[in-house]
């Protein structure tokens, strides 16, 4: 079966103040692939509804497992009132990665702040997760893979750190979330699951027990979106005047058809070119938390 | 009393041969502003010199530039594609006959 299918996260997109550092984690140290390096080009910043990101730089990496899915980073400055997992929108990228104990060793004293070391989840025996920040505040989950769990099929990686398989979205409101996903993208509802969530707990100061509910939105067997309910401490994510969201910014999804969707785009489908796009259509809409999802069409 | 009011502008421009299909949904774009008149600040088709439809503008009171979106991918005109461009902003109406004169 051909990797691009509708639904697939083709990009993760991270918003980060200094590129060159930036790529010295994820290129040096996590080993994904330079294959474009140029400048946000004016229209697509428009698309995005962020102006102020045109002729900012960008880096484009992919795995070196050579999957069509990439890693883009875009500098941009932090915003000070942003702090991680305390607002809506997109929350974090989750990795497939061969070895998550080498990893964590490897990221000690890197650009890549630990916030939660290798460690089995207890009833969840199909991964290994650890995560951290990266300098852009952007959360990444690196997750060996053990199994597929009963409804989905989870990729091992076939480089030490291979492409996103799963985007973490965090919404005010999570029944509505999952409706604009099905409907709007055609996406399917998946298991969910109320458990002691560790990063959520801390980040709002919540006891450890207090439980969350969060569901996953699929393709088939193919996860892609796990939507977390926020407490209602969680905030509306602060963002410079016309630019795009600090942290983790954008996903990119592929699907069948753009004018299949009726969606109210940004800005009309445009085609683009590079290893992202490959000459195809995109458009981003604004999703029920704010976030930006951006498409790429398959047809 | 000056009303204080979210709302979001569309500007939305037609697309090339949108005459056809504007008439043929025309019926079913009614209808829907009719369902949703409460989420109706405003709206009507922009015209040229001529008197020829250009697109439309609509002003939603709605809260958040998602819902305005949704009422504008829910409109049978942008189903049936009448609409190549649709530029969406939030609108502050400050003053006006519509809003009971000024809030300064």
């Amino acid at each position: 079966m051909s990797f691009d299918r509708h639904g697939r996260i083709k990009c993760g997109t991270v918003a980060t103040p200094d590129l060159d550092a930036a790529l010295g984690d994820y290129r040096d140290l996590l080993g994904l692939d330079l294959v474009e390096r140029s400048t946000v080009p004016d229209d697509l910043a428009a698309s995005w509804s962020a102006p102020a990101s045109a002729g900012r730089a960008y880096a484009l990496l992919q795995p070196r497992s050579g999957v069509p899915s990439f890693v883009r980073l875009i500098e941009a400055p932090l915003h000070e009132r942003f702090t991680p997992t305390r607002t809506f929108g997109w929350a974090a990228f989750e990795l497939t990665v061969k070895d998550v104990y080498g990893l964590a060793e490897r990221v000690k004293g890197s650009g890549f702040e630990t916030v939660g070391p290798p460690k089995p989840i207890e009833g969840l025996p199909y991964f290994v997760p650890m995560q951290v920040l990266g300098r852009g505040r952007e959360m990444l989950y690196f997750n060996e893979v053990a199994m597929d769990t009963p409804s989905s099929d989870l990729p091992k990686a076939q480089s030490e750190v291979d492409h996103i398989f799963i985007v973490i979205l965090a919404t005010p409101d999570r029944p509505e979330t999952l409706q604009h996903l099905k409907h709007r993208l055609r996406l399917e509802e998946g298991g969910s699951y109320t458990l002691n969530y560790t990063m959520i707990n801390a980040a709002f100061g919540l006891a450890d027990g207090t439980q969350s509910t969060i569901t996953m939105v699929q393709s088939g067997r193919m996860p892609i979106v796990e939507v977390d309910g926020y407490p209602e401490a969680a905030t509306e994510r602060p963002r410079h005047d016309g630019m795009l969201p600090p942290g983790n910014a954008i996903v990119t999804l592929a699907v069948r058809s753009l004018d299949e969707l009726g969606l109210c785009f940004i800005a009309p489908p445009a085609r683009r070119s590079g290893p992202l796009y490959a000459d195809r259509r995109a458009a981003t809409l604004i999703g029920s938390a704010g976030e930006l999802i951006e498409l790429v069409e398959l047809e | 009393m000056i009303r204080q009011i979210s709302a979001f502008a569309a500007y939305c421009i037609d697309a090339p041969g949108a005459d056809e299909p504007r008439r043929e949904h025309l019926k079913a774009h009614l209808a829907y502003v009719e369902q949703v008149m409460e989420k109706l600040l405003i709206g009507g088709p922009l015209k040229d010199e001529a008197g020829e439809t250009i697109g439309s503008l609509i002003v939603f009171a709605v809260e958040t530039e998602v819902e305005a979106r949704q009422h504008i991918e829910n409109d049978p005109y942008h189903r049936a594609g009448v609409w190549r461009d649709v530029r969406i902003a939030r609108f502050l109406p400050v003053a006006g006959t519509l809003v009971g004169g000024r809030n300064w």
